[in-house]
């Protein structure tokens, strides 16, 4: 078992190696919030699962995501705990599986979306204004790229992590963050489109992006000049990481799980 | 404002389940059992009867050694009223079904 495991040590550092010699911004971008989950399933996996099967782990690993606690008045319902329990009591191994299984689309799928779909609209439409003002305001010297860039890791680090503190839910977190990450994309791509249009008449050889001179033909050029699919997909690597770690922050307040829960 | 939607055949099954069990608690597992149905459909059932007050929910105070305490649900006053609606609601249904000739298929919820 220890040498099957060495070689997937092995293999997924030769694979970082190679994906960090290729493209060492995304690498970083994908495997900071990697790492995090990560660490986050190993150190909060609950105790007496150590040596579970693969039933228990998945459902240890799901209870573990979703992270809802019952809280002191009874009122909030440890529902992790209560299928980790159920699961105990299984003993045939395809059952086991199978009851796993479902319980972790149960505990994955609980009702959180519309909260989160709620923030995150917020998250975006609050962006996209103020990203319009900005642009109205005037281009200056660098465009709007550095703000596209560096201000939504801010908001969405806060939103994640406003989200799984105040609900004790590390799965909150992570799904409004994530959400508002894709919802404030829309909102880039749209204010992009629109002040490329709005900036084409005004000033033609003028990026929204970066300031810079470009000798656009049309109003379609300059569109899709700031508002390209591969410049939306750097976006979003360079976002995901920081709703990951706002989640985990959010979640590192919470007290740690009962025993022998 | 919570909306009110008609209830899967699965939501009738749980509660109708739990309503022949008034004065005892049940386990999860049980229902998935009884009911033919997977964990993944049961459980998000008992949760949002939960969260309603319509089922109320327990841990065995005195669970065997080795085993953790389960988890145990039944019907609160508010379910049993709402189980009482689906099969008021069943009852009418049935000879309305009988009366336009339409077959009343023997899968999960129809009986009720």
């Amino acid at each position: 078992m220890i040498t099957r495991r060495a070689g997937w040590i092995v293999g997924a550092l030769a694979v970082a190696l190679a994906l960090s010699m290729i493209a060492p911004g995304a690498f970083l971008a994908l495997a900071v919030p990697a790492a995090v989950v990560g660490s986050i399933l190993i150190r909060r996996r609950p105790r007496g699962h150590e040596d579970g099967d693969a039933a228990d782990r998945l459902l240890a690993a799901a209870a573990t995501l979703t992270g809802e606690r019952a809280s002191s008045d009874g009122e909030q319902v440890d529902w992790g705990a209560a299928l980790r329990a159920e699961l105990a009591t299984i003993t045939v191994p395809r059952e086991r599986r199978r009851f796993a299984v479902g319980a972790a689309v149960a505990l994955l799928g609980r009702p959180h979306s519309r909260r989160s779909l709620v923030v995150a609209a917020g998250v975006a439409v609050a962006f996209g204004a103020g990203l319009l003002g900005v642009s109205r305001a005037g281009l200056g010297d660098d465009g709007l790229g550095s703000v596209t860039m560096l201000l939504p890791p801010v908001l969405l680090f806060a939103s994640a992590y406003l989200c799984a503190r105040s609900t004790r839910s590390l799965r909150f977190g992570l799904e409004t963050g994530l959400v508002a990450a894709l919802a404030t994309l829309v909102a880039v791509a749209v204010v992009y489109g629109v002040e490329a249009a709005h900036w084409y008449h005004l000033a033609p050889d003028v990026s929204v992006l970066d300031g810079d001179h470009v000798d656009f033909d049309s109003t379609r050029a300059a569109v899709l000049d700031a508002a390209h699919p591969i410049i939306l997909l750097v976006h979003l690597v360079f976002w995901s990481p920081w709703p990951v770690l706002g989640a985990w922050a959010g979640c590192r307040h919470r007290e740690p799980p009962p025993a022998d829960a | 404002m919570r909306r009110s939607r008609k209830p899967t055949p699965q939501t009738i099954a749980v509660v109708l389940a739990l309503a022949d069990n008034p004065s005892g608690w049940s386990h999860g597992y049980y229902l998935c059992r009884q009911l033919g149905l997977k964990a993944g459909t049961v459980y998000p059932i008992l949760m949002r009867l939960a969260e309603r007050g319509q089922v109320e929910t327990a841990w065995e105070t005195d669970p065997p050694s080795g085993r953790p305490a389960r988890h145990l649900y039944r019907l609160s006053g508010e379910g049993a009223r709402f189980a009482e609606q689906l099969r008021a609601a069943a009852a009418a249904e049935l000879p309305r079904a009988s009366r336009s000739g339409g077959l009343i298929r023997p899968t999960l919820g129809e009986a009720f």
